[in-house]
């Protein structure tokens, strides 16, 4: 084979040809088709607006899950920490009727640490005596079934036992007895919220509940 | 371009720092102070283009700050937008009567806070 025939590069003459053009739509025909395209466009649009609404929207819950947990870790004193649950129940998950307890030593009864809007028991609560003192060991944030008593005399039925818990201890509880008036019912960043009490909380006041290094030498 | 002023009243750390993170803008300067007394002191020193007010607080709550900052020529035509876990209606109307100038119940609906804010502020 010569050098030419080797290199030599033959085209098909079809290729070499000029397009045709494609045939002309007529005007209503066109019409037709781009406010077709148009509606297809307006959804799409639509359809990505409502991505943005909802990236937007997890992104501020997870700034209230990141704020949450800021503010529970800022100080290692038990009073600003019992503050600072206050706050979060009040102001991110919307309750006003709340308490919190510990377990005392020896983890025979529960002790009052806070409350709001509700008359406080006079006395800590005896282990296992009523659904708030056996949410300790239930390790998850529970809903308590309507119908339910209250705890003490002048309590009302319980509607969320939120146990606090550390290296799978139960130490103590928030109990929630019911929402803001505006506020229909839990949402998802509610039970994240709550659930990031029951462990952040319960750390950080195991924490402040520790010997400080003067104390323990 | 200038950016407008916000200024945020609350006692509670938490919600002012939920409310930096809502309205963290370019546009938008947030300024912070915890009671009321703060707020008229805060609002005649600085001028902000809107304030977003708590209710209960120590020293002065927010309908009396609200009516303060009425009262004053350099304040009063700065919106209010009343914050608060108190819904009930006789409570939205007191807020009204006292000059504010709309309302959002706690726990804050962020986009709905944010919209109300971009309204107020013609972004």
């Amino acid at each position: 084979m010569s050098h030419e025939d080797r290199f030599s590069i033959t085209l098909d003459p079809t290729l070499l040809a000029p397009e045709e053009p494609p045939a002309p739509l007529d005007a209503a025909t066109e019409l037709v088709a781009l406010r077709s395209r148009v509606a297809e466009l307006e959804a799409e649009q639509l359809r990505l607006s409502e991505q943005l609404v909802s990236s937007e929207r997890r992104k501020l819950d997870l700034a209230a899950l990141y704020v949450a947990s800021q503010r529970l870790h800022e100080r290692l004193d038990r009073g600003h920490v019992l503050e600072v649950i206050r706050e979060i129940l009040v102001n991110l998950v919307g309750t006003e009727e709340f308490a919190v307890f510990e377990l005392a030593r020896g983890g025979r009864s529960l002790r009052l640490l806070d409350s709001m809007g509700v008359t406080p028991p006079t006395s800590p609560l005896p282990a296992g005596s009523c659904a708030i003192s056996r949410a300790v060991a239930a390790g998850q944030p529970s809903e308590v079934a309507s119908g339910a008593s209250g705890c003490w005399p002048g309590a009302p039925a319980p509607t969320i036992c939120v146990p606090l818990v550390v290296e799978g201890q139960g130490i103590g509880v928030i109990v929630v007895f019911g929402l803001l008036q505006q506020k229909p019912g839990l949402e998802p960043v509610d039970r994240e919220l709550l659930d990031l009490l029951r462990v952040h909380a319960a750390t950080a006041l195991h924490v402040t509940a520790l010997p400080s290094g003067e104390e323990a030498a | 371009m200038e950016r407008k002023k916000i200024l945020l009243v609350d006692d509670s750390r938490t919600v002012l720092l939920m409310e930096q993170l809502i309205l963290s803008r370019p546009a938008w300067e947030l300024i912070t102070v915890s009671d009321g007394a703060a707020a008229v002191e805060a609002a005649q020193a600085q001028r902000p283009d809107l304030i977003l007010m708590d209710v209960v607080m120590p020293r002065m709550d927010g309908f009396e700050a609200c009516r303060r900052l009425r009262e004053i020529e350099a304040t009063q035509a700065i919106p209010v937008i009343m914050v608060t876990t108190r819904a009930e209606a006789r409570s939205v109307e007191s807020g009204f009567t006292n000059g504010c100038s709309d309302y959002v119940t706690k726990p804050i609906d962020s986009l709905e806070l944010l919209t109300k804010v971009r309204s107020f502020l013609g972004d």
